[in-house]
């Protein structure tokens, strides 16, 4: 018996990857292109819609005063009203969407499950339940916000650890969340990741820490009305990009993410292995669990940086990975860059939508409205599928 | 012709199955003691207003009560000294209220636990409780708007508490219900894609209801949690009334069917075999536990996880068989809500003095849901 190779056929298929494989940064350059307009649309063309009279006079002469303080800011002269401000604030959103998107792809591909992502998977949850915590018994009544903007003066007499001790009750609580979460449903799922454990598990989690929240409010509103703590847990549940403008914040949120971003991106081609299962990576020769840790851990390091700056922002981490499937298809080293540009792109999107209807500083209510009835729209497609992997 | 291998398994078999009707009789008689005697006890036991009483003086409260309530009914000239007989007594007022609570609490509970028995009996799966389905969402969407709409005077409408909650519930269930079933894509069975959609539709509602939490006045706020989670409760004659009519139509129509939810339990084709359509029973399971566990949630707040596993501790205790399943889900649904009530009732939190029954129910819940989780057997798909 004799196998034919099919030499002429394997250099065709070489050649048709390489293709794809161009065609698809083709596209990468076009989305990362995309992002920079969206990004100047949303600096300069988004103006608050909501309480004003509205005629396109009036919106030309907001967006050209804009554009004016730019030029003010570009050549340091003048008024500029607060527009670099604008412009931290809006690479910071760039930031926690790509930051969200990739760790939705890579919860994902781990999980080998199209349903998991930072929401989910109780992370977030898990994170909000620590840093309420803190804020309930860390900080006085006096504290307006859940970072130290206000509190300079403060923050520079603490010592180190009081200093990180919100990040650090954000990632114990971020930990503790998906290892609950994750853990049980993995467990009732007898090793395999099934989705209805881990929606339900999830869902029963974040419903409980809601709940915790609620009598939180509660009793802080009974013993201590006009109590200053609860704008400190608005922030941390309703998700807002209020209390990080300047560029130190822009720095602070971004290293640890650009850092984390990178380990991601450069761990990406081992991704696309380990999506095929544990045995073929092992066969492969692979650390599955070495590189399972690394992962997971990097991820979830990313979500409680979001969750510690700018609260909790739902659904987005589990919509963007499923776009970019449809966009690129499920290759890990073209959908994990995809995924984290189109995140940083609906990111912007919806707070500049947000910022337009007047309802800026509640971000997770207009990501949980809009990407939640996608993640619906979603769910219901893959049940129709039913495909094995991806149930 | 019988063998002799025949007549000794059927003797064995009947002497195994007259074994178990006493060992459920057992177990019946000692759970309704079980029940008597917490409720004696929660009447007189010490809370965070109230001292101990002692069970006499608990007694002669309630008999007190009852007489006086007789004799406003029949107009006796024992109503005019009314006044007097109460100021000699100890405690009148904390026992009534507290017996009026309590019967509040058992007939919600008995109510969840039933409704929770029903939706996993008809639907086959274990954890399909009305409040996965997007229910208890809904009751919080209406007592929101209920709030924002009314403000104080939302404590003491019971009535029109109802009418938004259910109006809230039965359009978010309807909703979920049709999303599975296109999710499901005209397959008999859409439960797996009803709890996942009703999961997803809790969750963001969830996020509606904690921004509206955030933005209201601090009043509402309070008036909101206080109805939401359970720590009022109305006491006056209409929603006891309201909860009676709500028990009876509920429970009546399961307790005729009983034997019909047997086989609907057992699987749809052996149901037609039997002459019975299971979607009309399924149906009439879905109106009911619906309406029951709407009700006990107006009533005693946010606590569906009773719902979810009562009936997991009725099946480990009495086997398989739905009649049973169903009778002791309501006694144990009524026994585990109203030691909640108790628990709650002896800490001292802020100035309202309980903490929430609903915090309570979902620390005792949440093991059990997992143990729940673990163990099943097949997959999950």
């Amino acid at each position: 018996m004799q196998i034919d190779f099919g030499e002429k056929n394997t250099f065709k298929d070489e050649e048709t990857r390489r293709l794809g494989v161009s065609k698809k940064n083709r596209s990468i350059v076009i989305l990362a292109i995309s992002l920079v307009l969206v990004y100047i649309y949303s600096v300069f063309f988004t103006v608050n819609l909501y309480g004003n009279n509205l005629s396109l006079a009036w919106y030309l002469q907001i967006v050209s005063r804009k554009i004016q303080d730019f030029s003010n800011f570009i050549l340091s002269r003048g008024a500029t009203n607060g527009i670099h401000f604008t412009i931290f604030r809006h690479m910071i959103v760039v930031l926690v969407g790509a930051a969200l998107a990739g760790c939705g792809a890579v919860y994902q591909g781990l999980f080998r499950n199209a349903m998991a992502g930072p929401s989910t998977l109780g992370v977030q949850a898990g994170g909000l339940l620590g840093g309420m915590l803190y804020v309930y018994f860390f900080t006085d009544s006096s504290s307006i916000s859940i970072k130290y903007s206000e509190l300079q003066a403060a923050y520079q007499e603490m010592d180190v650890f009081h200093r990180n001790m919100q990040g650090i009750c954000i990632l114990v609580g971020c930990f503790v969340g998906i290892i609950l979460v994750a853990g049980i449903s993995k467990m009732a799922s007898r090793g395999k990741l099934s989705t209805l454990p881990l929606i339900l598990t999830g869902f029963l989690f974040s419903s409980l820490i809601n709940s915790v929240a609620g009598l939180m409010q509660y009793y802080m509103v009974l013993t201590n009305p006009g109590d200053l703590r609860s704008n400190a847990m608005r922030s941390l549940m309703m998700g807002t990009f209020d209390n990080t403008f300047t560029l130190e914040h822009l720095l602070l949120v971004g290293m640890p993410i650009l850092v984390c971003l990178s380990v991601l991106l450069s761990l990406r081609s081992k991704i696309n292995v380990l999506v095929f299962g544990d045995d073929e990576a092992l066969s492969m020769g692979m650390r599955v669990n070495l590189f399972h840790n690394i992962l997971l851990t990097v991820c979830t390091i990313m979500v409680a940086v979001t969750i510690s700056f700018c609260g909790q922002i739902g659904f987005i981490g589990l919509i963007i990975p499923h776009i970019g499937r449809l966009l690129v298809g499920p290759d890990y080293r073209v959908l994990l860059p995809t995924s984290m540009i189109l995140g940083g792109i609906v990111m912007l999107l919806v707070y500049s939508f947000a910022i337009s209807v007047g309802y800026g500083s509640n971000i997770n209510l207009a990501t949980s409205l809009i990407s939640g009835t996608l993640f619906i729209i979603f769910l219901i497609t893959y049940r129709r599928k039913r495909n094995a992997d991806w149930a | 012709m019988q063998t002799g291998h025949d007549v000794i398994n059927k003797s064995s078999l009947h002497i195994f199955r007259a074994e178990e009707r006493h060992r459920t009789r057992r177990l019946l008689v000692i759970s309704i003691a079980a029940f008597v005697l917490l409720f004696a006890f929660s009447m007189c036991l010490r809370t965070s207003q109230v001292d101990l009483i002692s069970p006499v003086v608990a007694m002669q409260n309630l008999f007190t009560w009852l007489k006086l309530v007789v004799a406003k009914w029949l107009d006796l000239p024992l109503y005019l000294e009314s006044e007097a007989i109460i100021s000699k007594l100890p405690f009148y007022f904390e026992t009534v209220a507290r017996f009026k609570i309590s019967v509040i609490t058992v007939v919600s509970g008995m109510m969840l636990a039933l409704a929770g028995a029903l939706y996993q009996g008809v639907f086959r799966n274990p954890i399909a409780a009305p409040t996965m389905l997007g229910v208890a969402s809904g009751i919080e969407l209406g007592i929101l708007v209920m709030v924002l709409k009314y403000a104080n005077a939302a404590y003491s409408m019971t009535a029109k508490r109802y009418r938004y909650c259910y109006s809230f519930a039965l359009v978010i269930l309807l909703i979920v219900m049709l999303t599975g079933k296109i999710a499901s894509r005209g397959k008999k069975f859409a439960v797996t894609d009803m709890l996942l959609v009703g999961a997803a539709i809790s969750q963001i509602i969830n996020v509606l209801i904690s921004y509206y939490r955030f933005e209201m006045e601090d009043e509402l706020l309070i008036v909101f949690q206080e109805i939401s989670s359970g720590i009022y409760i109305n006491i006056q004659t209409i929603s006891f009334i309201i909860l009676g009519v709500a028990f009876i139509v509920s429970v009546i129509p399961i307790h005729l069917l009983r034997y019909s939810f047997n086989a609907v339990c057992f699987s749809d084709d052996d149901a037609f075999t039997m002459g019975i359509n299971p979607r009309i029973i399924r149906f009439i399971a879905l109106i009911c536990g619906t309406i029951m566990i709407t009700a006990a949630m107006v009533h005693c707040g946010n606590v569906g996880m009773i719902s979810l596993i009562v009936p997991h501790i009725c099946r480990y205790l009495f086997g398989s068989d739905f009649k049973k399943i169903y009778y002791a889900s309501g006694i144990f649904g009524g026994m585990l809500l109203l030691a909640c009530r108790d628990i709650s009732g002896l800490f001292y939190f802020g100035y309202s003095g309980v903490l929430p029954i609903g915090s309570i129910v979902s620390m005792i819940a949440a093991p059990i849901f997992v143990i729940v989780l673990l163990q099943q057997r097949k997959g999950w798909e």
